[in-house]
């Protein structure tokens, strides 16, 4: 009887073994491909959005405020007679580059901050010490105080929402650099004479990428409902710009008659965030898990 | 007993740095400072009485010696827009924000633990991955997406919640639940998320753990076994993260007190963003910061009640 | 063996456990069948990976259910097919009836919880004492396993112990309950060789006094020589040969077992005297994924000839009490070469 059990559980196998190498990895890898799939669609949506867009986002229409969706106005409009759909399209553009630009910004300074700490002992402590004390105040508050100090524009929301952010990325990256750095493999480098630059260049920083790739979309995802925070808040993006934070922000004087105004937009950029998130999860997973561990 | 001595000093060069930060945040910025605290209305006469009062005119270093010596005593500077004491305008809004900050935490931990625990026990079934799910949602959405959701579906439509506002506890404990519910779980959910994923990883991580497989063998039940021999050891990485996450609890409140128009240092905060009022929210960002070292100091403190390895 | 034995108190009858794995399946246990009588200690002895700590563990049913485990055979507790038996059943008997011990005390004991704690758990659960009675058997336990001053470390947490006084608290929370049975998954390998030594003095001392039977599992054939009564030798996921230990060492017969005895140092030897080099057993265990097409030792086999290749040995008796699985057995008995 037991044969008969392993042979079912060994055609089982066989099935699997013969599934197309897409396939199999899909379903190995639910979490990563669906959050792909999902970025890729609003991608596309972002990407071509002038062409979706069934109206010039920044139309106003006076005759037509605030109406309930249909077949001209998808969405419905805005107070200023606006399409809530055309719009989030275009918002997604802005969320996107704001998203990828904090988290590339985000991630350069803390390799570059990151791998001083953990080469010199001397850096470490002072720059550690700013790390503790830039952890100790709230995201938003730092990019908040920020932003009543300078101009707003789409770069300086970058940089306010990148700031907060660059503690967390310098801990990973140091304690990575201080595991790669005892690694037989860099010691053998430094026995030979390779220079420093070069150790950092070909052996450390590539070892950095995969979790910090990981660690990057994790701050994309967060970084966009930063935006919306800022907007919200009022010290985000200029208002002209059609971002979701600030659809949403417009929104909340006339929630109570059209609650699409806030939907729609929190709708779209909550399905974004997920999609990143889960590719983060995804690429997490499959990691090595005592990196996934520091994450 | 040198550990704690350890642990409270080690709490200054973080405060140092954070009071470093918001100096340098003001000074550094492209702008004039002066004309930043004097607002956008003042005239060419006000900012340089401010510039010299303030004393902007003298070098940084001795400025910031002055500040600080200011801020010690309890000085956090004047509003630019009301003109009254910055300490003051913080004292009077800090009920709502710590109401709905303790009770935003004790939702968030009295849910997420279970759900968590719950999760690593039924890893890979379907609970686990609703949970899991779950989770990843919460993180995804903004908090006041998920406000006005909770708005739009109890109190606009059912009426079974008011729509905003704040009734302090002295005007009777009905109204001021009535009042914060919706807040507190909306602000909540995130925070609960991440307590949920980082409670299932550790549990996970725990129930690998040799002993567990001893205590399996002495016969134990689940229950037991989840309770008693695992939660225990994977409550310093929980408390820990509730400490952290603080931080991102106070974002959330910050937000909330927005949608809900309660009267707290989130509303204070916006006030202030719209009049550009700095002095406000630099005394904001570094009351907040002290608090939430401090929280964590606290936390820190109470490893010792869960782990016998940790001595004082 | 001569006398005439009671029943077994713990039976296991062709035993096989499978376990999916993503590149096919693994047969770590294969038709294992050995018995346990009340009183006696059984060595099972094998290298790493032979399928001896599964069928340990699987006695309690402590194995991760699915998404692994598939076992078929049957493991009998006084007459009752373990393996047939409920969960609820097997916790009134784990710890109770059947207790175990594991490899490495510094990671078995809950770090967070006392010593004192722990034991009276387990008496409080089974023996239904009341928590102050339980403590003072915790104590008494302590004692028994020779703790010095059992009463002031009772209340101590297992990072107080040292590694050979955790092993000792590990015993006593094992034998709380008078088990008829105990388990001992490697209980000296983690430690030093004078602690091992008393460790196994200990187990055997307490098997006397409570007349526990206990099950040792072991790589160390060293230990066997000095505490078992009967030897059960494994080799991926098969038993190779059977025999009381005074017979295995004077008859070791299975190449395998030949090759553990000459992997094993020669103390008795002086040095002067010639003491031969410590031989080692060539190749690597193989893997179980595919079924076995010959004998599973046969690719590392200084005996092995064709037939070996392609017939699966049988157990076969050799002498009362010795049985052993090789084609080639009696051809070594009769001191073939090699």
């Amino acid at each position: 009887m037991e044969d008969t059990m392993i042979a079912t559980l060994e055609a089982r196998l066989e099935r699997q073994r013969r599934r197309p190498r897409a396939l199999a990895f899909a379903l190995r890898h639910p979490v990563l491909v669906a959050g792909a799939a999902l970025l890729l669609a609003m991608l596309a949506l972002a990407l071509f959005a002038p062409w979706i867009a069934s109206h010039d986002p920044t139309e106003m229409n006076v005759l037509q405020r605030l109406k309930p969706p249909s077949a001209e106005y998808l969405f419905g409009t805005d107070a200023l007679g606006r399409d809530i759909f055309s719009r989030t399209l275009h918002g997604a553009r802005v969320s996107l580059l704001v998203g990828v630009a904090v988290a590339l910004l985000a991630a350069l300074a803390g390799i570059l901050i990151g791998t001083v700490a953990g080469y010199s002992r001397l850096a470490d402590a002072l720059i550690m010490r700013v790390m503790d004390g830039m952890m100790a105040i709230p995201g938003i508050l730092l990019a908040v105080a920020l932003m009543t100090l300078i101009h707003a524009s789409i770069a300086t929301v970058v940089i306010a929402i990148a700031l907060p952010e660059i503690p967390r990325v310098v801990r990973l990256v140091r304690s990575l650099v201080l595991t790669i750095r005892e690694q037989p493999y860099i010691q053998a480098a430094q026995a030979m004479g390779t220079r420093l630059p070069l150790i950092l260049a070909r052996h450390v920083v590539p070892n950095l990428l995969t979790p910090l790739i990981v660690q990057a979309s994790f701050i994309c995802a967060s970084a966009m409902i930063f935006e919306a925070y800022l907007s919200f808040l009022g010290a985000g993006t200029p208002p002209e710009v059609p971002s979701w934070g600030n659809m949403m922000a417009e929104g909340r004087s006339v929630v109570q008659l059209a609650f699409g105004t806030i939907l729609y937009p929190g709708l779209f950029l909550g399905l974004t965030v997920l999609a990143v998130n889960l590719v983060g999860d995804g690429l997490r997973d499959l990691l090595d898990p005592r990196i996934a561990r520091k994450l | 007993m040198n550990y704690l001595i350890k642990r409270i000093l080690a709490v200054i060069p973080v405060l140092a740095v954070v009071a470093v930060i918001v100096f340098l945040l003001l000074h550094l910025s492209p702008g004039d400072p002066a004309v930043i605290i004097a607002g956008d209305t003042a005239s060419a006469a006000d900012i340089e009485h401010i510039r010299h009062t303030l004393g902007l005119d003298r070098p940084l270093p001795e400025q910031f010696a002055g500040w600080l010596g200011q801020v010690l005593q309890g000085n956090l500077g004047v509003s630019v827009f009301t003109g009254l004491p910055v300490a003051e305008m913080i004292a009077q809004r800090v009920e709502p924000t710590l109401w709905v900050s303790a009770l935003t935490m004790l939702f968030a931990v009295v849910f997420a633990l279970p759900m968590g625990i719950l999760a690593a026990w039924k890893a890979g079934t379907w609970v686990d991955r609703l949970i899991s799910g779950l989770a990843v949602a919460a993180f995804s959405l903004p908090v006041f997406v998920i406000g006005y959701g909770l708005v739009y579906g109890f109190s606009t439509t059912l009426g079974w919640f008011p729509v905003q506002g704040f009734k302090s506890l002295s005007e009777g404990f009905v109204p001021f639940i009535r009042h914060l519910a919706l807040p507190v779980v909306s602000g909540g959910l995130i925070y609960m998320a991440l307590l949920a994923r980082m409670t299932r990883s550790t549990m996970l991580e725990v129930l690998g753990e040799d002993y567990i497989r001893t205590a399996r063998a002495k016969g134990l039940s689940s229950r037991r076994l989840l309770l008693r021999h695992a939660l225990k050891n994977a409550a310093v990485p929980i408390v820990t993260t509730i400490g952290l996450g603080i931080a991102m609890l106070l974002s959330g409140v910050i937000v909330t007190e927005s949608v809900f128009a309660i009267p707290g240092i989130g509303r204070l905060t916006v006030d202030s963003i719209l009049r550009r009022d700095y002095p406000v929210i630099q005394g904001i960002v570094l009351v907040t910061a002290a608090a939430y070292v401090a929280i964590n100091l606290v936390t820190d403190l109470l490893y010792g009640l869960f782990d016998p390895r940790i001595r004082y | 063996m001569n006398q005439a034995h009671p029943a077994p108190i713990l039976e296991v009858d062709d035993l096989r456990i499978a376990f999916a794995s993503p590149d096919g399946i693994v047969r770590a246990v294969d038709g294992v069948s050995w018995q346990l009588f009340p009183g006696e200690m059984l060595g099972i002895v094998g290298e790493s990976g032979c399928g001896k700590s599964v069928t340990a563990m699987s006695v309690l049913r402590l194995l991760p259910g699915p998404p692994a485990m598939y076992a078929s055979g049957a493991i009998r507790f006084r007459g009752e097919n373990l393996l047939d038996a409920t969960e609820a059943r097997m916790r009134e008997l784990r710890g109770n009836a059947i207790s175990m011990i594991f490899q490495d005390p510094m990671t078995s004991l809950n770090p967070v919880l006392t010593i004192g704690e722990q034991i009276a758990e387990v008496l409080m659960l089974h023996q239904g004492l009341g928590r102050r009675a339980a403590w003072t058997r915790a104590a008494e336990m302590l004692d028994l396993v020779g703790i010095p001053d059992p009463q002031r470390r009772v209340c101590e947490y297992p990072h107080q112990f040292s590694g050979g006084m955790r092993q000792r608290a590990m015993i006593a929370l094992a034998l709380a309950c008078s088990p008829a049975v105990l388990i001992a998954d490697e209980p000296t390998t983690a430690l030093d060789v004078t602690i091992q030594a008393q460790i196994m003095d200990l187990l055997d001392r307490l098997r006397r006094e409570m007349g526990t039977a206990i099950v040792l599992i072991t790589h160390d054939l060293g230990v066997v020589a000095e505490s078992c009564d009967r030897v059960v030798v494994m080799y991926a996921g098969n038993k190779v040969e059977e025999a009381a230990v005074d017979e295995l060492f004077a008859r070791p017969t299975h190449p395998y077992t030949r090759g553990l005895l000459g992997a094993m140092p020669d103390l008795d030897t002086p040095v002067e005297a010639g003491r031969r080099r410590l031989a080692e057993i060539p190749g690597m265990v193989p893997s179980l994924k595919q079924a076995a097409v010959g004998c599973r030792f046969a690719p590392r086999c200084a005996y092995a000839e064709a037939g070996c290749h392609r017939t699966v040995p049988a157990l076969a008796p050799l002498a009362v009490g010795h049985a052993v699985a090789c084609l080639r057995a009696i051809d070594i008995l009769e001191g073939a070469p090699a």
